[in-house]
């Protein structure tokens, strides 16, 4: 039942990039990451006050938090951007290659108080099937 | 080639946003740890749509001319994260990123097929392989981290 779940949420994560970038056909990169992130935050706070009867709390954090906003409008506008571009396949695998590179940086070297993971070579083979992948995706 | 290497950039980012969001879910909650993030976006995004001079796009009769469909990708994420926290406790990290990929790519191929109407053979050897060497890495992660826990524990 809970890899059901976790299909679902890829399957819902698929639809969220290919829907967004539909509504690139009606609006400007910003119009389409305003929506996006607007109807969220509606729901966010009906749910936060309105359902949990919590009071709703943006500050107190560490400075650097609040670049997230940032980089929410540049990953939506670029991911809405490149979908229209080049299709959601190619997009979501390209991405993927990313996620890697990043995730293996931020392990060896431990940034944002995650655990020190050396990156090895023997993981190497991994990125060059992952790599050999994409290039079939992007030219199929 | 401009869309190739920022799909990628895209990723980049998007795993220290990824990053710094869990961080501000530790300060304040999950939830308005998420809310910054939206309430933020919302506000940089209205301001840039008046900047770029694009502000009739918020007309209230362009609004109503898009397919309401469309506007449900932002609800698609929130029930996503959600199905993704309860799925993620019961089944670990490496389960949850494999089906979690197969899920993504699988649906972003249909949406292809639906919106371009392209599909190939190609394009899902690409995934397989894709899903086969994330599979591989997850599991050396894994080894290796079971292999830290036995030597502490000796």
């Amino acid at each position: 039942m809970y890899l059901l779940f976790l299909i679902l949420a890829g399957i819902l994560q698929g639809a969220m990039v290919s829907l967004n970038a539909q509504l690139g056909n009606y609006y400007s990169l910003y119009g389409v990451c305003f929506f996006v992130h607007v109807i969220a935050a509606i729901i966010l706070i009906v749910y936060l006050v309105g359902w949990k009867k919590t009071k709703i709390r943006l500050f107190g954090v560490p400075k650097y938090i609040y670049t997230v906003g940032f980089m929410g409008v540049i990953i939506v506008a670029t991911s809405s951007w490149c979908t229209l571009k080049i299709g959601a396949t190619a997009m979501t695998s390209l991405s993927v290659i990313g996620q890697m590179l990043s995730s293996a940086l931020i392990d060896h070297f431990g940034w944002f108080g995650a655990e020190k993971r050396a990156f090895s070579c023997r993981q190497l083979p991994c990125y060059a099937l992952v790599l050999a992948g994409i290039l079939l995706v992007v030219n199929g | 080639m401009i869309f190739y290497i920022t799909a990628v950039a895209n990723g980049l980012l998007n795993v220290v946003n990824k990053m710094v969001n869990v961080r501000a879910g530790q300060c304040l909650g999950t939830a308005n740890g998420a809310l910054i993030n939206y309430i933020e976006a919302s506000i940089i995004a209205f301001c840039m749509i008046f900047v770029s001079g694009n502000g009739m796009e918020l007309d209230f009769s362009h609004i109503r001319q898009v397919p309401p469909v469309f506007y449900l990708g932002s609800i698609c994420g929130l029930v996503a994260m959600v199905f993704l926290i309860i799925g993620t406790e019961k089944s670990g990290a490496m389960l949850s990123t494999i089906l979690m990929l197969v899920g993504q790519l699988g649906m972003a191929v249909a949406l292809d097929y639906v919106f371009f109407g392209s599909i190939s053979l190609q394009k899902i050897l690409g995934i397989f392989l894709v899903v086969v060497g994330i599979a591989w890495k997850e599991k050396m992660r894994q080894d290796k981290d079971k292999q830290k826990g036995d030597q502490v524990i000796e």
